[in-house]
């Protein structure tokens, strides 16, 4: 069984995402695109990597005070570390739902981002980095030297749906007839070089600073898009090929100086501009989540969780998006986004050739 | 002149959305030419350079003396848009909510889903909203080259509203909160380390220390420069002569610490740096501030040689008595590994300083120009968002009440 959650994403502040993924601090100049339509897009190998910290930093919120010492665990009884978590009783205190899962005992925040001792087996003492038991390891993946397990959760691309631009009629989002057909909408291309709006009988209207004749209007009404807080009337189709030209000519740019700490000077030549996908931007992707059937299954990952857990925790932690955000250079006023997750249609088999998101 | 079609569409007479002042401003900004306004020898050549115009104005005493279109768009912006009256242009309302509401801004009808918010983030959480009013213009330098204003004033970047950034009220709002520990920090060092909490360290100097502290490099002299480096850029310390021989005396790692120890951390061990002086992102997320009205300033430089003004600046600005909105969320995402008194400390102490910061900034001014007085605003209804029960401070009040 697979389940499959629709996402969808605002930006609610300009979103930068390096080429070198979700690494904080890394300075680089240009975004993450799409290789074929060179459209910035959120890689899903960054939201794993958010995703991943936010439900740590959820589950803690709760687990705090209440998880056990490591020699207390050791002292359970059974022959592996998995077999005495198993055997612990919580003495009440078990945090109800995914919180309570059998591993959480030793979550910590070491199961997000990258692992720091993965040369290590599991169960080793030192073993700092991914525990490899919690629901974090197990629904988001890890590795380690005696079991790797690739995890239950798959992230696709963020993909832009509506992108913000000026107009002399205020700011209007601009979408093709293909991007439509990804949310179930149909809709037919506008001609060469011409758009469509709701009214369809403004004349012309600039996109920035394009200037372009409106040739008909679209039929998308305030319903289909109630997932979005846009209105219909603000929504424009545009050509495929002028899709990505329009979305590359405004982006957010910013020139900043790099200032010499002992002069207080601009140093010579060290002008930087980067770009960003701009606030207002609405994405969409996917996520699926493979329930327990795997086929055959080292006994040692066992117990996992389930998917109606792993799709609750995602849930529960989807928050934190809006405050401290995805990308680099987010104390920076850059990152922020609200995500909205919207069950899709579960289904039976599915493939697992994803590249795994650890 | 594609463009110049769109803008038929325009009454620049009465210019009512904020998309209408945009196009104005933006799709005149380049002389055309260079004859005088009392030279067009007919109606037709002169509503060929400027199509906005419907009367003809060249008997108009107001314009008849500019001298070029680089002039006389901007007049007619002083004169006819923003009008000798009210002196300033009010957008519709409308303009700003959507941004705001975009921006995850509250607005004071829904501040109960701010506590909402707050109450979903970890313990000790919280938030800080007020309204003000400008005292002063505010002005903030946007980098767009197309424009009639010399100096357009910021604004976001697809929606066109004017601005403060959550990146600028960051950093105006660190430099208010050094004032705290500036003068006297060794008297003041749990303000330095709520300042670290507060604002984040990340800089090369930090992380030269960190790497000589943990051992990574055996360049004392290199770590000693950063300590200084840190000590006079990033906290803006006021330091002596003597400090800076004492610092430069010293020989080995626990001379360095000794020095850590007595100047900016009482919490630093004989080895262990304090978490607040390692890298770390900040606990603070500043949002953003949208505001309804531009209206134009100049400011008339004086050249003291020639005792005579030269050419005036025209700046476009924020004026004095608009209204905005300051927010911001202080997640202590970094306390899980901490228990719940110290962080109930630190986050009390935060929220104190943070509020005596804001005063402060209140009275410096935000964005640019603010020795001229700029940017100086007045704090309207104060309120903090809790999760968890916290000393307040005075005046301020807590989103229940
Ligand atoms: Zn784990």
């Amino acid at each position: 069984m697979v389940k499959t959650l629709e996402v969808y994403a605002m930006a609610t502040d300009p979103i930068y995402i390096g080429t070198g993924g979700y690494n904080i601090g890394r300075v680089d100049n240009t975004i993450v695109r799409d290789p074929i339509t060179n459209i910035p897009k959120i890689p899903g190998s960054s939201l794993a990597g958010t995703w991943r910290y936010y439900v740590v930093l959820e589950a803690l919120k709760d687990l705090k005070g209440k998880q056990p010492s490591f020699d207390k665990i050791k002292n359970q009884s059974g022959n592996t570390i998995a077999e005495k978590l198993k055997n612990y009783n919580w003495n009440n205190s078990q945090p109800n739902g995914w919180k309570g899962f059998v591993g959480n005992q030793i979550l910590k925040i070491s199961c997000a981002g990258q692992d720091d001792a993965p040369q290590l087996e599991r169960d080793d003492e030192n073993n700092t980095g991914h525990c490899g038991h919690c629901i974090v390891c197990k629904g988001f993946g890890f590795s380690k030297k005696d079991i790797s397990w690739q995890g239950m959760i798959f992230f696709s691309d963020l993909n832009i749906l509506f992108f913000p631009v000026f107009t002399m009629k205020g700011t209007k989002w601009i979408t093709t007839a293909s991007i439509l057909k990804e949310i179930k909408i149909n809709e037919s291309l506008p001609e060469e070089n011409k758009i469509k709006t709701k009214n369809g009988n403004e004349g012309h209207l600039n996109l920035g600073w394009l200037y372009l004749e409106v040739s008909g209007s679209h039929n998308i009404n305030d319903s289909q898009i109630s997932n979005f807080s846009i209105k219909s009337e603000d929504i424009i189709i545009v050509s495929e090929s002028l899709f990505s030209h329009i979305v590359n000519s405004n982006l957010e740019v910013r020139t900043s100086v790099s200032i010499d700490p002992i002069t207080g000077a601009a140093k010579e030549g060290a002008l930087f501009t980067s770009e960003a996908i701009p606030r207002g931007t609405i994405f969409y992707g996917s996520i699926r989540i493979f329930n327990k059937e795997f086929g055959e299954l080292d006994s040692k990952i066992e117990p996992l969780p389930t998917a109606d857990d792993l799709e609750q925790a995602l849930k529960d932690s989807a928050h934190y998006y809006e405050s401290l955000g995805i990308g680099g250079m987010t104390t920076r006023g850059f990152g922020r986004l609200k995500i909205q997750l919207i069950n899709g249609n579960s289904q039976t088999g599915g493939s697992q050739d994803e590249q795994p998101n650890q | 002149m594609a463009k110049f079609e769109a803008l038929l569409e325009i009454n620049p007479k009465n210019v009512q959305s904020l998309a209408e002042y945009i196009a104005y401003c933006k799709y005149y900004f380049k002389p055309k030419s260079e004859d005088k306004i009392k030279n067009y020898s007919d109606f037709y050549s002169l509503k060929n350079d400027f199509p906005f115009i419907r009367q003809d104005i060249r008997k108009n005493s107001t314009y008849k003396s500019n001298e070029t279109l680089k002039d006389f768009p901007l007049n007619w912006l002083k004169n006819e848009i923003i009008g000798k009256e009210k002196k300033y242009v009010e957008f519709d309302n409308k303009d700003i909510q959507i941004i705001q509401k975009i921006s995850g801004i509250y607005e004071e009808s829904q501040l109960n889903n701010l506590q909402e918010y707050v109450n979903k983030l970890p313990k000790y959480s919280f938030a800080i909203w007020f309204k003000f009013q400008l005292e002063a213009p505010y002005f903030s330098k946007d980098d767009d080259e197309f424009y009639i204003i010399q100096n357009p004033i910021l604004k976001e970047t697809n929606f066109k509203v004017p601005m403060v950034r959550g990146s600028g009220w960051k950093g105006a709002l660190a430099s208010a909160f050094r004032e705290l520990f500036r003068e006297d920090f060794q008297n003041n060092k749990e303000k330095i380390e709520s300042f670290l909490r507060v604002f984040g360290a990340g800089s090369e100097s930090i992380k030269t220390i960190e790497s000589y502290v943990f051992g990574k490099s055996g360049d004392l002299n290199k770590a000693k420069d950063s300590l200084l480096k840190f000590m006079l850029f990033e906290l803006g310390l006021k330091i002596d002569s003597n400090l800076i021989k004492e610092v430069k005396g010293k020989n080995n790692k626990e001379e360095l610490f000794q020095i850590l120890r007595d100047k900016l951390s009482a919490k630093t061990s004989d080895s262990k740096l304090p978490s607040e002086f390692q890298t770390h992102k900040g606990r603070a997320i500043f949002y953003p501030t949208y505001f309804d009205r531009l209206s134009l300033e100049i400011i008339n430089p004086h050249d003291r040689r020639k005792r005579a003004g030269t050419n005036p600046i025209h700046y476009e600005v924020v004026p004095k008595g608009t209204e905005g909105i300051f927010q911001l969320i202080y997640i202590p995402f970094d306390g899980v590994l901490k228990p719940d008194e110290e962080l109930k400390a630190e986050a009390e102490k935060d929220l104190n300083n943070l509020s005596v910061a804001v005063a402060i900034l209140s009275k410096q001014g935000i964005g640019a120009k603010i020795k001229l007085g700029w940017g100086k605003f007045k704090i309207e209804n104060k309120k903090v968002f809790l999760n968890e029960e916290l000393d307040i401070p005075e005046e301020w009040k807590k989103c229940q009440d």
